[in-house]
């Protein structure tokens, strides 16, 4: 009895140690270091992917779905990605909530090969400027200012304002596409005159611009008058109605200061209810050297400061961009999960 | 008797157990340790890739210079981008460099000591053979950083006269690559040309030459010339892999805006 009760004894610690034994190694065996390996290569796969993907280059393709691109995106995944990853990628607008791109490899191999997977998720923000051509026609009259004191020289200029004036019309009306868009001139001083209708022809415009002569004083209001009047005779209805105004003064005729400025403010408000797009430009040296509150308040969609005869080309510039180039700013983000099986 | 005979045998059995135990849990502890090292290798690995691939080191414009940097970075100097390699610091890394850095000057510079041993590989993201056929047709083979055939690639040959005038005019031929990664291309036979390919997959892009050594890279769908030859691939390491298991990082760059796969190993 007692030899059986040794025996037994023996026999437990036996499985005593065999059960340890076997605990200690399960344990060793699943430790974390394999899986922390593991989640580090996916994690580096799947950092790269966003990396390539995060270039304006790419995902302007994507946005513009440029002939081949969803087959030429699955490729460059798969190329990214070392073999037997899934992946699932959205990409998706923030600004709209469009979603842009869904591919994914997840539901066609996973299921079927029914194996364990661990997953990693990233997303990334990337501000992305498109930039298209304006279809809509435009019908432009530009305003200038021609006023004695346009003829004034800044210190150190060899040329006067009117002549910077004149050169960054010219620029302007270059970046018109004629044989879409018309452009016309009235110039003001003491009286405003229409010196081109609105027409096609450039050259016909530039020898107008070319012809301006600095004198007079400065009456803002009928130059807007004079404006509507053209864009109600010749401005077309399927176009869009742009005002360009310059000037380097305080608008005092008709009559005296106070009168001229509220006539040129209630020609702005009747131009702004006609639909007509009205930018504006204050030059001089001193912005006290003009009435820079009232050009601020007769433009609709921006006033600019030219602080020099000089800066008024690319203010020009500018103006042509805003108005001929619609510039979309988008959040694109991009979410991508990946799976391996183990 | 038997009594203690049972107790003898009983202590050996045990005893063989736990001998065959303690081997057994000093292997897997070992194999573990290993790991847990591992780990850290890769940590330092991640670091050096890092400091490599995002610092332009110093001098910033060591790559035109013909002298040893002092402190090891492959970076474009001020770039705002991540990950944008200067060619011109990556060209000292390949042998045929006149200003050759060898790896183990690299390893002293990045403050390794002589047990670690590293491989850098620098490779274009699509590797490019071309086939000249004769008579202005080339076959263009392209498969992927890891040898696998690329289908769907726009393939754009750039039929040039050498040597290469920038207001030449030239042919330019496109295609894309099907499911064996190849396609052809034709041109006019014209004497004295060779043929730059530029293959793109959604703006990710590698450029190859007929030619080795041709100063020339396209820029906006114009050849022009470069600074430095089209690289192929740098092969850069202080010694031969062993066949333990090692983990490897990988990173994509942007090198004269052609995309390339960079892999880096570190290890004792």
């Amino acid at each position: 009895m007692v030899t059986r009760r040794g025996q037994m004894r023996i026999i437990e610690a036996l499985i005593a140690c065999v059960l340890m034994f076997l605990c200690l190694s399960v344990s060793i065996f699943f430790s974390n270091v394999y899986k922390v390996t593991e989640a580090t290569e996916l994690e580096e796969a799947g950092l790269n992917v966003i990396n390539t993907l995060d270039d304006p280059g790419v995902i302007e393709k994507v946005i513009l779905k440029q002939d081949g691109w969803d087959s030429q995106l699955k490729s460059l995944i798969e190329n990214l990605l070392p073999p037997d990853t899934f992946y699932n990628l959205t990409i998706y607008s923030s600004v709209t909530g469009q979603e842009l791109a869904n591919l994914s490899n997840i539901m066609d191999q996973v299921n079927q090969t029914n194996s364990e997977t661990s997953s990693f998720r990233q997303v990334v923000t990337i501000s992305l400027p498109i930039t298209r051509n304006q279809t809509r026609k435009v019908d432009v009259m530009l305003v200038m200012d021609r006023s004695g004191s346009m003829g004034q020289k800044e210190p150190g200029d060899q040329y006067n304002k009117m002549y910077y004036a004149k050169e960054a019309a010219k620029t302007f009306v270059d970046q018109l596409n004629m044989s879409r868009d018309m452009v016309g001139l009235v110039s003001f001083a003491t009286e405003a005159t229409l010196d081109t209708h609105l027409t096609n022809s450039s050259s016909d415009v530039k020898a107008a611009i070319d012809d301006l002569y600095p004198n007079g004083w400065t009456n803002i209001g009928d130059a807007i008058n004079l404006t509507i009047q053209e864009f109600q005779s010749n401005g077309r209805s399927d176009s869009i109605w742009v005002m360009i105004l310059l000037s380097d003064g305080k608008a005092n005729r008709p009559y005296n200061e106070t009168y001229a400025r509220e006539y040129a403010l209630l020609q702005a408000e009747a131009a702004r209810e006609l639909g007509i797009r009205s930018y504006t430009i204050g030059l001089g040296a001193n912005t006290s050297d003009f009435d820079e509150d009232l050009l601020r308040q007769i433009a609709s969609e921006g006033y600019y400061y030219a602080p020099s005869a000089e800066d008024l080309t690319e203010i020009y510039l500018m103006i042509a961009q805003d108005l001929l180039f619609e510039v979309n700013y988008d959040i694109v983000t991009i979410q991508l999960i990946l799976m391996r099986a183990r | 008797m038997q009594a203690s005979i049972e107790y003898i045998i009983a202590g050996l059995t045990i005893l063989s157990i736990l001998v065959v135990a303690e081997t057994n849990m000093l292997t897997l502890i070992v194999h573990t340790l290993t790991d847990v090292q591992q780990e850290v290798s890769y940590g330092k690995a991640e670091e050096i890739l890092d400091t490599l691939l995002l610092s332009p080191g110093y001098p910033p414009d060591w790559g035109a210079d013909s002298a040893v940097p002092e402190l090891m970075g492959l970076a474009v100097q001020s770039s705002t981008e991540e990950y944008i390699l200067d060619p011109k610091k990556v060209l000292r890394l390949t042998e045929y460099s006149d200003h050759y850095i060898p790896p183990a000057t690299t390893r002293s510079i990045l403050g390794l000591d002589r047990g670690y041993q590293f491989s850098l590989r620098i490779i274009p993201f699509f590797i490019i053979t071309i086939n000249n056929q004769g008579n202005g047709t080339y076959t263009i083979s392209v498969v992927n950083y890891r040898g696998v055939p690329a289908s769907n690639v726009n393939v754009t040959g750039y039929y040039i006269s050498i040597p290469f005038r920038y207001n030449a005019t030239y042919q330019i031929e496109s295609a894309i690559t099907g499911v064996d990664g190849t396609c052809t291309l034709t041109f006019d036979y014209t004497p004295n040309s060779t043929l730059l390919v530029c293959a793109s997959q959604l703006g990710v892009e590698s450029l190859a030459a007929e030619e080795s050594n041709l100063n020339l890279k396209v820029k906006n769908g114009y050849v022009v010339e470069s600074e430095t030859p089209i690289i192929a691939s740098v092969e850069y390491s202080t010694g031969a892999l062993s066949q333990l298991k090692k983990d490897v990082i990988t990173k994509f760059v942007k090198i004269d805006g052609y995309t390339y796969y960079v892999d880096f190993i570190l290890w004792r």
